[in-house]
């Protein structure tokens, strides 16, 4: 494996458990500074695959950041948005004005939008300053003001080395230079 | 006895309470957190069973409460067995355990004469009558809860908003269950279930209604403050009632104060 290269998968077979389709083998490679798209219909397994890389060895856990779908589920106690981000990184409102607006921050979490939601748990994990980025849907409650930040955000962290792997089904034009790979 | 006097005899229940009030706070808003209150009502039955059981059988001291430590153990392997079962709605499945230790309960009063003193005193605890010994360990295990539950409040609430929001894979520190199960066995066993439950489910919803806007930060420090005040000042004014249970009376003004407080707070709100 060259330097650059952080990742490669030949024909890897990632199981399904529990679906339809037992199993779904994947050929995948990234390198530094790259953006890959992990693309498919519902139920491919574009999650499962996205989770199984999070768990696999091919990582380190200190240099790699890792954001679910989550955006929808409830907190039952009281909870910010600046704390919910908190739990990714530390001060996550630093990027604020890029995804949040600063007054937002202290919305409880169980009383926000999915989308400022999800813009919150954006700027924990952009907070990171990962080497490597692995994203399920992250864009799938913003709107398009929030949609493009984002991307200006990922081209921003490739600009600095990051690699990214994100499950996407939009088709934004602002999209940077990228591979694509379909489950 | 004066209400003065009731204060000069029972003092050492105002630190218990000041202690283990917050304690039991804190242990029941990270099993709501984790939307696993009934584990504390599993718990708590199991232990009920275990202090039956040694009764029944004539076992007294510190082997009615291994008895306790035991049952309680048992009745929660149970409940993290049925966890870990693929195809089964989990927490109806839970309820039924519930259920089920509860009939044991029921079972055991009918089965040995003369038991519905312990089921009774089970049940509303018998905070007059604690000795000085029991005084201090729960003292003891209030404080080391506290101090462990503090100085890991990030990463404990850290790892309940990975597992539970963004469903990855976190497991609490082992420290969090042995202390979690050592203050919840221990104050049902000598403070009764209901100050365990008052405190560990009642209060932390009610709190949580009453401070919903706030930071998880916040709303655990100020309930603990709550706790602690409220647990105190009901204590002192069940000694007017010295007639009554003063345990269940602890718990119903600290949550009547609890309900003040959720009352006022959606009034500023609206």
């Amino acid at each position: 494996m060259s330097e650059a290269l952080l990742l490669s998968l030949d024909n890897q077979r990632i199981d399904l458990p529990g679906r339809t389709k037992k199993s779904i083998h994947v050929s995948l490679s990234l390198s530094k500074g790259q953006v890959c798209l992990v693309r498919g219909s519902n139920g491919a397994g574009k999650s499962t695959f996205l989770k199984w890389l999070y768990n696999s060895e091919y990582f380190d856990h200190k240099s790699l950041a890792y954001l679910p779908q989550g955006a929808d589920e409830d907190f039952i106690l009281p909870c910010q948005l600046i704390e919910a981000a908190g739990f990714i990184s530390a001060n996550p409102a630093d990027i604020s004005d890029s995804l949040l607006p600063a007054s937002l921050w202290t919305r409880p979490w169980n009383k926000a939008s999915l989308g400022e939601r999800q813009r919150a748990l954006l700027a924990g994990v952009f907070n990171k300053s990962s080497s490597v980025y692995l994203m399920d849907e992250p864009t799938s409650a913003l709107d398009l003001g929030a949609e493009l930040k984002f991307w200006d955000l990922v081209k921003e962290h490739v600009n600095q080395g990051a690699s990214f792997i994100i499950v996407y089904h939009g088709n934004s034009t602002e999209l940077p230079k990228h591979k694509e790979v379909l489950l | 006895m004066t209400w003065l006097e009731y204060v000069k005899e029972f003092w050492i229940l105002i630190p218990i309470v000041v202690l283990i009030a917050p304690a039991l706070f804190l242990a029941g808003s990270k099993a709501l957190a984790q939307s696993k209150s009934i584990d504390i009502f599993i718990l708590v039955q199991g232990t009920v069973i275990g202090h039956l059981f040694a009764q029944s059988i004539g076992l007294e001291g510190s082997a009615d409460i291994l008895s306790c430590y035991v049952f309680a153990a048992l009745a929660w392997y149970l409940s993290d067995r049925i966890l870990g079962l693929a195809g089964v709605y989990q927490s109806a499945a839970r309820i039924a355990l519930y259920a089920f230790l509860l009939v044991g309960v029921f079972v055991f009063e009918r089965w040995v004469p003369g038991l519905e003193r312990h089921v009774n005193s089970a049940f509303v605890g018998d905070l007059l009558y604690l000795s000085t010994t029991k005084a201090l360990l729960l003292i003891f295990i209030g404080l080391c809860f506290l101090i462990f539950y503090s100085s890991n409040f990030h990463e404990l609430y850290e790892n309940i908003f990975y597992k539970n929001i963004l469903k990855i894979q976190r497991t609490l520190p082992k420290a969090s269950h042995v202390l979690n199960f050592l203050l919840l066995v221990s104050a049902t066993h000598f403070l009764g279930l209901s100050f365990t439950l008052g405190f560990s489910v009642v209060l932390p919803l009610l709190l949580s209604l009453a401070m919903h806007s706030d930071t998880l930060k916040k709303y655990t420090t100020n309930g603990s403050l709550f706790c602690s005040v409220a647990g105190a000042l009901s204590l002192l004014l069940s000694f007017r009632f010295p007639d009554q249970s003063t345990t269940p009376l602890v718990v119903l003004y600290s949550s009547t104060l609890a309900v003040a407080w959720v009352l006022r707070s959606r009034y500023a709100q609206s």
